[in-house]
């Protein structure tokens, strides 16, 4: 490990607090916006005004708006994310039962697009302008134009339907995993190529790597000793960004296949007006993306010698 | 080499060499029919200014134009007497960093900035010399001693050191392996000064222990009276003219050499006004009819629009390619 | 001496970095230009010459001193009387390239500074950058292309034209030849040369070419560091410097000639650089005849006669050079 690194992680993690706190507070002012008292909405049409009052005690909508906030800021400060209103148990339960399934499959999906998006990128800009750049161009147009949702029907029709080899929807098996992986791993794997694609292009033009040919090594030598580390700082972050999209619940895809994902979870909360989960949902997906800031910025030290810890 | 007497082997040399970049916007007609020798254990500039195709030259000896857009059309490239130009790509590995070197012009940008500098020099040393990992950092070590850097940087990576440093490292990976042939590419052009001296010190010390024969590739004059024993002057793709350095400083002959020397501003003695060429040098995708120099020439005659003038002997060892010195007087 | 043109006062400019360092870019320089003259201001990298350029046309604030311009203080001009003080000042640019608009063509490049003076009607401008565009040595079809269409030297002959069309008296040159090929540096030069005479203009001329420097220039300002080490007129500078670094910034140039034999200064170490620099003479770590008080104080400017002025206290305390 890097001298210093414990220190730099700290003063990191530490700063990401306030930053949380005031994701907290703009998710908590915003929901205060939306259309529709959640009391009602638990009730449904035929609650009489009695019974929602009531419900707005039971659920401490009846207090002032500052006392809420701090209640629920304090309760985060606690690590507790409170009980969801829908369905009556802790919202920490809900996100511990949903989170690992988007984990899963999230990183399935981002260790499939990284390693083949950097391999077709890095074979594609080697080979520029040659039938196989061609063709890996205009599928990286495809991939990065396409629906999500619509690539996963057409594959659900296709592998489901047509070859019925893999079931179309549902949690639990390896074959369960198969299409929603490939479905989510379409968007960075194209965007994964294209920017190993481009960044290579302008690193195979560098003067240290005419350098490295100019020792006598091989290209092939030269594309993994040289031009490879100095390619890839910029692919990373890209990784790390793609990687906290598909962590915050890719919505439509875990709709599509069923998946029981936070996606579906945080979609779930926000028709019933569900604030506790939402909230926590939101924090939670902010905290992932100072996480993966965090990661990407601890692996920039160890691709590039110029980027230090200090500051 | 013994068997001709005050005839040394040539270890470079280059005829009728013809490289070419094929672009979009037209052919980019670099070097046009170039002739040069280098005998073993001389140094020489080549000299020309921006677009002369110098480069191009080096690299091509390096066969390392870059491909697409660029090709070698024509000519012949002989290294100790081997002929490079049909090598494949493996035998030309074993060649480059190993028998023939190269230093190029920009320090800052030629080094890898994710690798430490002593694993930049051993790389080059386990790849010719098939030693260990351990005793090619022991070597690379040594080589950075020899520059004038201390051993104990060779962890250090390069953005750690200066750009007069790097070059220093440059140097200690072209020498590594002892070529014979080293080709410096405006190796000082983007250093300071007093910087300057310092590198071009070092190169002059090293040569007599590390290499045979070195090209120096400049657009400064002064730097080739320093550091050569030979010039060779480039214009439009071809050399127009060459001599040893006593000769062609004291006795330029072809009216560019003559315009760059009345060009360049001198310390030793004031003039009010330079002699400059007028004009430009030749957009090389559309290059003139005849002596490429014609349009810019004071002495021009009717027959330079027409052919192109070939090497004319006007000295020992000091040929021009102007019709002026043609022995037909132009009349051919 | 005939009048003198502008009087740079213990000129300061700093640069503030992280952690409190300080870059001390231009620090206390003082010197002369005279009406008509050409300053050289030689040095290299990190020496603070184009700073010192910069500051003196007032395009960097100076952090103190003072910049006489025909005995009236410009140091803090503001507004319209700068704006005024614009038109006798101008400065020329070290890459031809990326100082003009791309966007914008030769005549629109030219014409730019009239239009922000008001200099005329629209009809007068047009005729203004004709001649302007002869002046410089372009044809006047030049006036409908643009930078890329043009090589470096085309360029630098508009950067030359944008300079004078207002008519100044005092230009900055900032290395306006050192981008550009030998054979056209020397049309260049002698287009500036030309210029200065017709319409008697009056030079700092800022390089690092110190062959350049001798050609052009009347007299040299020597920079290190943020500091003037020596400034004479050319000849005496060039026959017998004073200052240590100048003998050996003298001695490193590569002459193009040959059977000359010269003994060579090669200083060793690297081009410090201009960060919180301690007390004591700045040159006095890569000095060959630093003595213990080089490392203590910094040497003033004394004057060796006829307008040598060198800071060096081998001087100053009457030692023998060399």
């Amino acid at each position: 490990m890097k001298k210093g690194l414990g220190k730099y992680v700290l003063i990191r993690l530490v700063g990401a607090v306030p930053l949380l706190l005031v994701v907290a507070v703009i998710v908590f002012v915003l929901l205060q916006y939306a259309p529709g008292d959640p009391a009602e909405l638990m009730l449904g049409m035929d609650a009489t005004p009695e019974n929602v009052a009531q419900m707005r005690v039971k659920m401490g909508l009846d207090k002032p708006l500052h006392v809420q906030l701090l209640r629920f800021l304090a309760g985060l400060l606690r690590g507790d994310l409170g009980t969801s209103w829908q369905s009556g148990r802790p919202v920490a339960e809900e996100i511990g039962r949903t989170l690992p399934v988007t984990a899963y499959v999230s990183f399935v999906a981002i260790v499939i697009s990284s390693v083949v998006g950097v391999l077709v990128g890095v074979l594609s800009a080697v080979r520029q302008y040659s039938l196989v750049d061609n063709i890996v161009r205009v599928v990286v147009l495809a991939g990065v134009s396409m629906p999500v949702f619509w690539l996963g029907l057409m594959l659900i029709v296709v592998f489901s339907g047509f070859l019925g080899v893999l079931p179309s929807s549902g949690w639990g098996t390896p074959k369960h995993l198969v299409l929603p992986a490939v479905t989510l791993a379409t968007y960075p794997l194209a965007m994964i190529t294209r920017l190993t694609r481009s960044s290579m292009l302008e690193v195979i033009r560098q003067d240290y790597v005419r350098t490295a040919r100019a020792k006598g090594l091989s290209m092939r030598a030269v594309i993994v000793h040289h031009a490879l580390q100095n390619a890839f700082i910029p692919v990373v972050t890209v990784i790390g960004i793609q990687f906290g999209v598909l962590l915050a619940g890719a919505v439509l895809t875990e709709s599509v296949f069923a998946i029981p994902g936070i996606g579906r979870l945080t979609v779930a909360a926000v028709f019933a007006r569900d604030y506790p989960v939402i909230r926590a949902s939101v924090v939670l997906t902010a905290a992932i993306f100072v996480l993966i800031n965090l990661l990407v910025d601890i692996s920039y030290t160890y691709l590039d010698p110029r980027i230090r810890y200090d500051n | 080499m013994s068997e001709l007497p005050g005839r040394t082997q040539p270890l470079l040399e280059i005829e009728n060499l013809h490289v070419e970049y094929r672009t979009l916007d037209g052919i980019v007609k670099a070097v046009n029919g170039l002739n040069l020798r280098i005998d073993e254990g001389k140094a020489l500039g080549l000299v020309g200014e921006t677009g002369a195709g110098k480069t191009t030259t080096a690299l091509a000896v390096m066969k390392l134009v870059p491909t697409p857009p660029g090709v070698i059309t024509a000519g012949s490239v002989r290294i100790a007497g081997r002929e490079i130009l049909p090598l494949g790509d493996a035998e030309m590995q074993h060649l480059r960093g190993n028998q023939v070197s190269m230093i190029f012009q920009n320090p800052m940008a030629s080094l890898n900035p994710v690798h430490d500098v002593g694993s930049q020099i051993a790389e080059v040393i386990r790849l010719h010399q098939g030693v260990s990992p351990r005793e090619a950092r022991v070597r690379a070590a040594g080589m950075l001693r020899a520059v004038g850097i201390p051993e104990n940087r060779a962890g250090d990576f390069p953005h750690e050191f200066s750009g007069g440093m790097k070059q220093r490292v440059m140097i200690a990976i072209a020498l590594a392996c002892r070529p014979r042939l080293l080709i410096a590419d405006e190796p000082t052009t983007a250093l300071d000064v007093t910087i300057q001296a310092q590198v071009i010190d070092l190169i002059k010390s090293l040569k007599r222990d590390y290499s045979g024969a070195q090209l120096l590739i400049t657009h400064d004059l002064g730097l080739v009276a320093e550091m050569c024993d030979d010039v060779a002057v480039m214009y439009a793709g071809r050399v127009v003219e060459k001599a040893d350095i006593a000769e062609l400083f004291q006795n330029p002959r072809h009216p560019y050499t003559l315009g760059l020397f009345g060009s360049l501003p001198n310390l030793k003695k004031s003039v009010h006004r330079l002699r400059s060429i007028g004009g430009l040098s030749p957009d090389p995708k559309m290059l003139p009819r005849g002596c490429p120099f014609h349009p810019r020439c004071a002495e021009r005659m009717d027959v330079c629009t027409e052919r192109t003038p070939s090497e004319s002997v006007v000295g020992a060892g000091h040929t021009v390619c102007c019709w002026k010195y043609s022995e037909s007087g132009g009349t051919r | 001496m005939t009048e003198q043109l502008l009087e740079v006062v213990d000129l300061v400019k700093h640069f503030p970095l992280p952690r409190n360092q300080r870059v001390h870019a231009v620090d206390g320089i003082t010197f002369n230009i005279a009406a008509g003259e050409t300053l050289g201001m030689v040095g290299e990298s990190g020496c603070g010459k184009t700073t010192a350029g910069r500051a003196i046309v007032r395009l960097i604030e100076p952090d103190r001193g003072r910049l006489i311009y025909r005995g009236q203080d410009i140091t803090h001009l503001a507004g319209a009387e700068l704006l005024s003080m614009r038109r006798r000042m101008q400065i020329i640019f070290q890459d031809p390239y990326s100082s003009l608009d791309p966007r914008k063509s030769a005549g629109q490049l030219i014409a730019e500074p009239l239009l922000i003076h008001r200099w005329g009607t629209r009809g007068r401008i047009r005729e203004r950058v004709r001649e302007l565009l002869e002046q410089v040595g372009l044809t006047p079809d030049m006036v409908s292309k643009y930078p890329h269409e043009l090589d470096g030297g085309r360029c630098q002959r508009i950067g030359i034209a944008r300079a004078l069309a207002l008519g100044p008296e005092f230009i900055v040159c900032d290395e306006p030849v050192s981008a550009l090929d030998v054979s056209i540096q020397a049309q260049i030069l002698n287009l500036m040369k030309d210029l200065q005479e017709r319409l008697s203009l009056t030079y700092l001329f800022i390089s690092h070419n110190l062959a350049v420097v001798k050609h052009i220039s009347d007299r040299v300002v020597v920079m290190y560091l943020g500091v003037v080490v020596e400034t004479a007129p050319t000849e005496a500078l060039f026959e017998d410097p004073l200052h240590p670094y100048t003998q050996a910034l003298l001695s490193a140039i590569p002459i193009p000639a040959v059977g000359e034999r010269r003994s060579r200064i090669i200083l060793s170490g690297d081009v410090p650089t201009p960060v919180n620099p301690g007390p004591g003479c700045r040159f006095h770590k890569r000095c060959w005849l630093a003595s213990p008080v080089c490392g203590e104080a910094a040497p003033k400017m004394v004057d060796a006669g006829g307008g040598h002025l060198v800071a060096c206290f081998r001087v100053s305390e009457g030692a023998v050079i060399q």
